[in-house]
């Protein structure tokens, strides 16, 4: 891995202000973490931003919110997803394991880079 | 076609020679251009990409260490482009119920921060990649991976290990159970399964052999005690 800074934010404002070219945020870690052990992400600053995002599920008049720094684990046990979108729990348990679902959030199980094959060539 | 090796034809053969020339190409325009620090990031990242090109750039650094002290400071800007420092963060964590000072190197995982500097042996290192489960630990009462989580983000937490399962010498219920049911053979996922295994109990994922299959698939055992493991987690979800 190569050397980096890690810091935490507090808030979102705060986390996008800090970042620069090398920067990347981090979350649950599942997925960066093991892209670094890999060599294929390098970066020079790490930015916590598990305290800086929602981890809450709310009911909105057009459905239902679902916090960045939700973990997956949540997604599964929540009675407001489970008796309105049971089928996005169902999907959530799905995949990875119960360790993995604790620790990764939904804002990157949404957008991630899972360490495909085209990496390890 | 002909694919004999010399023929610059063929497809691999173009596709890597040609890499490489944009490669070069890329690293003198940038190195000659003012952008300096930007090439030199881009051969480092080149090359601390592979074990074997670390070894390279350390024999070569190793080398520039014997030019007379007025280059040393041009050494240490150099070393300091192709080997970037480690960073290091203090940190305090509960490990155990017991708190931890510790000054650890930012890239630390929890579990080398557990191994190689607390001695907290217990907790096991199967695959550092998040897929076999040898190193889970519960952190604020959930399992979680060690190998995954860096300690800078378990700062603060309460982190339980196998080590903190048993009351004195009295062991927990599942590591009593492990014990009873054969619940395992050479012991190296054990840890793993075991704190996995109270968590199921925990979440209540126990209805069926099933879903207790479908809820410890994170821990893999290459000695393929599953029944037993089964077993032992029904037992202790029955008390
Ligand atoms: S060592 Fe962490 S999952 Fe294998
Ligand atoms: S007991 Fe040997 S790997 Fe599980």
């Amino acid at each position: 891995m190569r050397p980096f800074s890690f810091t935490k934010t507090e808030n979102a404002a705060k986390a996008v202000a800090a970042k620069k070219e090398l920067t990347q945020f981090v979350a649950g870690g599942t997925n960066l973490v093991d892209l670094m052990k890999k060599h294929i992400a390098q970066p020079e600053a790490l930015i916590d931003v598990t305290g800086s995002l929602s981890d809450k599920i709310e009911t909105t008049a057009n459905g239902i919110r679902i916090g960045a720094m939700v973990r997956n684990t949540l997604l599964t046990t929540d009675n407001q997803i489970l008796s309105k979108y049971p089928l996005v729990a169902k999907a959530v348990l799905a995949g990875a394991s119960p360790q993995i679902r604790n620790m990764a959030s939904t804002g990157v199980t949404c957008c991630n880079a899972p360490a495909a094959l085209i990496f390890m060539i | 076609m002909n694919y004999s090796p010399a023929n610059p034809l063929r497809p691999h053969f173009f596709v890597v020679s040609r890499f490489k020339q944009l490669l070069v190409i890329f690293i003198v325009s940038k190195t000659l251009s003012k952008d300096l620090s930007k090439g030199l990031y881009v051969i480092s990242a080149y090359m601390t990409s592979s074990r074997r090109s670390f070894i390279k750039i350390s024999g070569a650094l190793a080398a520039l260490a014997a030019l007379p002290k007025s280059v040393k400071a041009l050494y240490q800007d150099v070393k300091n482009f192709f080997v970037p420092p480690k960073q290091t963060i203090p940190l305090t964590i509960n490990i155990n119920k017991t708190p931890y000072r510790v000054t650890a190197d930012t890239r630390t995982t929890l579990l080398d921060l557990l191994r190689e500097e607390l001695q907290l042996t217990g907790t096991k290192k199967g695959c550092d990649h998040g897929q076999c489960g040898a190193c889970t630990v519960h952190i604020n009462g959930e399992r979680v991976l060690s190998c995954l989580t860096l300690s800078a983000q378990a700062a603060g937490k309460e982190v339980t290990t196998i080590e903190g399962l048993a009351n004195g010498d009295k062991l927990h219920p599942m590591q009593q159970a492990f014990i009873e049911c054969d619940g395992f053979q050479c012991g190296y996922c054990t840890p793993g399964q075991i704190m996995s295994a109270v968590a199921c109990v925990k979440e209540g994922h126990t209805k069926s052999v099933a879903e207790i299959k479908e809820f410890m698939s994170g821990n893999l055992c290459r000695c393929g005690a599953y029944n037993g493991i089964v077993e032992s987690i029904q037992k202790v979800a029955a008390v």
